[in-house]
């Protein structure tokens, strides 16, 4: 084990731990289990804005110094404004502390690989020699897009010379943690009997579907990019099903969205349907337009900020002006958030899944070979090759097999937003003029990992709410058996 | 619930045993130089080779590092090696990519070059016009130290084996004139070969 490296990751660790915790209690959240994803996603939002500040100022040899301020400083706020929180707190550092020596453990005293990719080798170079060297030319960061500036700079915080290398697997942690806490809190009616079961039984199936093994030590932004549409999801969801939406899901929908759309540049195409998804069912209050405005504003002027800071072509790429994504987040969000749509709101998923239809059958129709392109996928989903072994089986036949079925709402709601995720990802590798191809290398491929989690949820909640009917049927069996 | 519980009783076995692993299991990389380093990576590592060079020659110079059509077919496809990459001018490695590799392939120099190789790897590479897809070759960087000179070093890629597994190495200037009885500029390059 070399200690240096691995002692400097674990201090780095240490900084995101508390500063995350720090903005999760200032944020309303009071789950330890919740506070382990949000403060993971947070302590990304705080280097991703602190990084668009120093560049916007052209300040970049303060990129390292004005992150750890800024951590330090919402760490104090915290301690100020809820020290009389220090159980929660100190549980949630304990539980964070465990996930930051398991994911130095597995680098520095296991020696666990990643897979081998150019894509990798792209942000390590990005995060070593334009990020982590604080140089003025950041130019190969702003002509590469596609591969987003959250993860890299995350990987810079590594000690000079070295990425930070426990940061994928702390991901992943974190995107486990947010998986247990939300199937739990989902099938909170449910006995906990039946919802363990389903736990264990989805968490040894996925473990052997080979993508979820290497996606937790993979470099690339893939998994984190999970984390923070499952964020998203899972404050759109809480404010969905209470009464009015409250602060905590506004941040939780204002980082899980700023965490997606600065991971990867086609994030702000997931997360507008998401959104959009969400605000076919906001409840008709101010509080409810508020968190959907706030989510929304943010959204856009995340990629605003960020292409303007970078001074990026992406927008010009389209054919459009700098001003163009700015006008549209303020108009989307007036929209979205205005009284007068209220009436067709709940059409909003009809008209989202009706688009997204045309489109993709749009994009097979045009193609020199249409049969080809509409299997794009199949080696990857079907086969294997992706990576992906039976699961995309085994979704498609827990879809099918509970048609008709009498679940929940909430498992259909997370139905639905797995399958709308599976289609906008469909939809976003349409700009590069294909469904991909049959390798685990693909991009369409590796995006369904933004929506892995949410399928995870999906599958435990089905199987919870199965479990449990079985259970209750078996009982009133038994209890008319005995009263015969 | 039992036909769902199938499909998962089913699928497990399957995924462990049926359907292909994708990944095994590898050494980490931690700095831009380990992933050129590391063999496993493979030809995943193009744009990484100049990074490995750096950290043990940050003076160095590289020529003959040139991946274009030759000057007689514009038009034709790009051979030499994928040795440049925007990686260079944040390390600030003096790379010339105006020449593709020489050919050393008629000369018996190669084992003496392997008995020096210091990496074995692979790079992006095209052959000739012939290769229609763009390939990887394996890859070497080669010197003497006895004779290696006192300010930065100039490497010359030169190709060693032409075949379906062509190889190519990058010599110092040095050792190489040490191989060969004639100068360097003696020496075919691919576009001469093609």
């Amino acid at each position: 084990m070399t200690f240096g490296p691995a002692s400097y990751e674990l201090f780095i660790i240490a900084i995101m731990g508390v500063s995350g915790i720090s903005v999760g209690l200032l944020a309303g959240l009071r789950s330890a289990l919740l506070l382990i994803p949000f403060a993971l996603a947070a302590s990304v939002v705080i280097r991703v804005t602190s990084a668009l500040a120093v560049w916007s100022l052209s300040i970049n040899n303060l990129s390292l110094e004005i992150w750890a301020a800024m951590s330090g400083a919402i760490a104090v706020g915290a301690a100020t404004r809820w020290w009389r929180l220090w159980r929660l707190a100190l549980t949630a550092l304990g539980i964070w502390g465990v996930a930051g020596f398991a994911s130095i453990a597995a680098k520095y005293v296991f020696g666990v690989g990643e897979m081998q990719h150019i894509d990798s080798a792209g942000q390590i170079a990005t995060a070593l020699l334009v990020i982590q060297s604080d140089t003025d030319d950041l130019n190969a960061l702003a002509t590469s897009p596609k591969s987003g500036i959250a993860f890299p700079l995350m990987l810079a915080l590594g000690p000079g010379g070295r990425i930070f290398s426990a940061f994928p697997f702390l991901v992943f942690l974190a995107t486990a943690s947010l998986v247990l806490w939300l199937s739990l809190r989902v099938t909170r009616p449910i006995s906990r009997a039946s919802v363990y079961w389903s736990l264990g039984i989805i968490a040894i199936f996925s473990l052997t579907v080979p993508m979820v093994r290497i996606a937790a030590f993979y470099v690339n932004s893939h998994t984190l990019m999970g984390l923070g549409v499952t964020i998203l999801t899972t404050g759109a969801f809480l404010a969905v099903r209470s009464t009015s939406a409250r602060h905590e899901h506004g941040w939780l929908i204002a980082v899980g969205a700023l965490l997606a759309v600065t991971t990867r540049i086609e994030g702000i195409i997931l997360v507008a349907v998401i959104l959009l998804f969400f605000a076919s069912q906001i409840q008709p209050s101010i509080n409810s337009r508020l968190v959907l405005g706030t989510g929304a504003l943010i959204a856009g002027g995340g990629v605003s900020w960020w292409t303007g800071a970078l001074d990026s072509p992406v927008i010009d790429e389209f054919g459009l002006q700098w001003w163009w994504l700015p006008v549209l987040t303020l108009v989307g969000t007036v929209v979205l958030t205005s009284p007068l749509i209220d009436r067709i709101r709940r059409f909003l998923p009809i008209a989202l899944v009706a688009l997204l239809v045309s489109l993709l059958s749009a994009e097979v129709w045009r193609s020199p070979s249409p049969l080809a392109t509409a299997t794009a996928q199949v080696p990857n989903l079907i086969f294997g090759e992706g990576g992906w072994a039976s699961s995309a089986i085994a979704f498609s036949a827990l879809t099918l097999l509970t048609a008709g079925a009498h679940l929940s709402r909430d498992y259909w709601w997370f139905l639905g937003i797995s399958w709308l995720g599976i289609a906008t990802i469909f939809f976003s590798k349409t700009f590069d003029g294909s469904f991909g191809r049959g390798s685990f290398y693909d991009s369409v491929n590796r995006m369904i990992l933004h929506i892995a989690p949410l399928i995870v949820v999906t599958s435990v909640v089905c199987l919870t709410e199965l479990i449990e009917r079985a259970r209750q049927r078996k009982n009133k069996a038994h209890s008319v058996t005995a009263s015969a | 619930m039992w036909a769902f519980l199938a499909v998962i009783a089913l699928g497990i076995p399957l995924n462990i045993f049926v359907y292909p692993q994708v990944y095994e299991q590898r050494p980490p990389v931690f700095r831009g130089p380990d992933i050129a380093a590391n063999w496993e990576w493979r030809s995943m590592a193009t744009g990484e080779h100049s990074w490995w060079l750096w950290s043990l020659f940050p003076d160095a110079h590289v020529s003959n590092v040139g991946y274009q059509p030759p000057p007689n077919d514009p038009n034709g496809l790009a051979v030499g090696i994928l040795f440049s990459s925007w990686r260079n001018e944040y390390l600030g490695l003096d790379v010339d990519d105006s020449l593709p590799p020489l050919d050393v392939t008629n000369l018996d120099i190669r084992d003496d070059i392997l008995a020096e190789a210091r990496l074995y790897s692979r790079i992006r590479c095209r052959d000739s016009q012939a290769m229609k897809k763009r390939d990887s070759c394996y890859y070497l960087v080669a010197w003497n130290e006895a004779l290696m000179p006192s300010g930065g070093p100039h490497f010359v890629a030169v190709r060693t084996v032409r075949d379906d597994d062509s190889e190519v190495a990058l010599v110092e200037q040095r050792f190489l004139e040490s191989l060969i009885s004639d100068p360097l500029d003696s020496l075919p390059n691919y576009w001469e070969v093609d």
